[in-house]
């Protein structure tokens, strides 16, 4: 049975980004677990992704992680290019409470991007979790199974 | 006398002559149409210079390719100064209709009209065409063959990235990546779904339980970069969205 993790959470908008979209707030640790830093921040729902991206200084903070399958990755340009991808936990925290409550170990681990902002990719959404997005209200909520 | 019978004949003759251009101008059936034009061919200087003109420009847009060819031949035949330029330039026209007949009948005509010069335009104008018509081909193929040449560099760039960074950088992460892929063929072949645990040139371990390999590894090397990674065949080239995707 899907819990209703995220309720009628606001869009929201970040600095370099052209609209209001819907974020969740997102922390990540170690596979393991035996390195406890807490490090956290926004990562914007999007099913344009394939797979979850996460901001390279974040990670870092996490360094050395343990390390999945690099990925053949086709850009919007059609250009290829292979990534390495790291393995972490993900934990989405609740809203409006702002609990932990969701955790996930993506099998074929997370990219890493430059930006500050993380991306919650299809690898997680189809998997995981039910969406609704109001756009006229501006808010959307998350059910996880 | 003789001057009646003259005249008598040129009555006869022009008699002839307006009912053939008014049978070519009315009847619908092409071959009745082509038998006009004969008979007007061999009249043709009685023809006036509007006769004449009209009844080239209408032949020349004729269905019927023997007509068109046809009147070209009749306007070989015509001695009109006066026309000339007129003529020529149909007949320029015609040296490019898509029939052969017409087209070799029309260049005929044009050398007999204008000389050796229009004979030489009519002969060259469709092949500087064909030429003009290469060239852009050529151009096409060489743009073509640039735009291939930057994908395969680019293929290249891609599918070497590996080897790139091998050969600066072939830190832990590149030397287990490489030892994955000596052994992917066994791998698949004994332990397809399972994850496999590999640090530098060693497969440390193989489970089927993620979380389990990841613990081992820690246990065994303390906090390092190793793969873990689960074996089965590489997907298709996943996507993302135009962030900055640290590459490498």
């Amino acid at each position: 049975m899907p819990e209703l993790i995220v309720s009628e959470k606001p869009y929201e908008k970040h600095e370099g980004t052209a609209c209001f979209a819907p974020y969740v707030n997102v922390s990540i640790s170690a596979l393991t677990g035996r390195k406890q830093v807490e490090v956290s921040f926004k990562a914007r729902i999007d099913t344009g992704a394939d797979i979850t991206c996460i901001p390279s200084e974040k990670a870092k903070m996490l360094m050395p992680l343990l390390l999945g399958k690099p990925v053949l990755i086709r850009a919007h340009d059609g250009s290829i290019k292979r990534a390495r991808t790291h393995l972490v936990i993900i934990s989405i925290h609740s809203y409006p409470q702002g609990e932990e409550v969701k955790t996930y170990r993506p099998e074929r681990g997370v990219l890493l991007t430059d930006s500050d902002i993380g991306l919650i990719g299809m690898d997680i959404i189809s998997k995981y979790w039910k969406l609704n997005f109001d756009g006229i209200a501006h808010r959307f909520s998350v059910e996880s199974a | 006398m003789v001057k009646n019978n003259n005249n008598s004949h040129s009555k006869d003759t022009r008699s002839f002559l307006n009912d053939a251009l008014k049978d070519f101008r009315t009847k619908p059936d092409p071959n009745e149409r082509l038998r006009s034009l004969w008979k007007i061919g061999q009249l043709i200087d009685r023809t006036t210079d509007e006769e004449l003109y009209e009844l080239a420009a209408a032949a020349a847009v004729e269905e019927d390719h023997r007509v068109r060819g046809e009147i070209c031949y009749a306007i070989s035949r015509s001695q009109r100064p006066g026309l000339k330029n007129q003529l020529i330039q149909l007949l320029r026209a015609m040296a490019q209709d898509d029939d052969h007949y017409v087209r070799r009948s029309a260049i005929t005509a044009l050398g007999e009209l204008g000389g050796i010069r229009e004979l030489t335009l009519a002969t060259i104008d469709p092949v500087l065409d064909d030429v003009e018509s290469l060239k852009a081909v050529v151009e096409k193929l060489g743009q073509e063959m640039i735009s291939l040449h930057e994908s395969i560099q680019e293929f290249s760039n891609a599918d070497s990235s590996v080897s790139d960074q091998d050969e600066t950088v072939m830190d832990d992460y590149m030397i287990s990546w490489e030892t994955y892929l000596r052994h992917e063929n066994k791998l698949l072949q004994e332990h397809k779904g399972d994850f496999v645990a590999i640090y530098r040139d060693k497969i440390v371990g193989i489970d089927d339980d993620q979380i389990k390999l990841a613990e081992d590894v820690y246990d065994k090397y303390g906090l390092v970069e190793a793969l873990i990674c689960k074996i089965e065949v590489e997907d298709e080239p996943i996507q993302i969205p135009p962030a900055r995707v640290i590459v490498g």
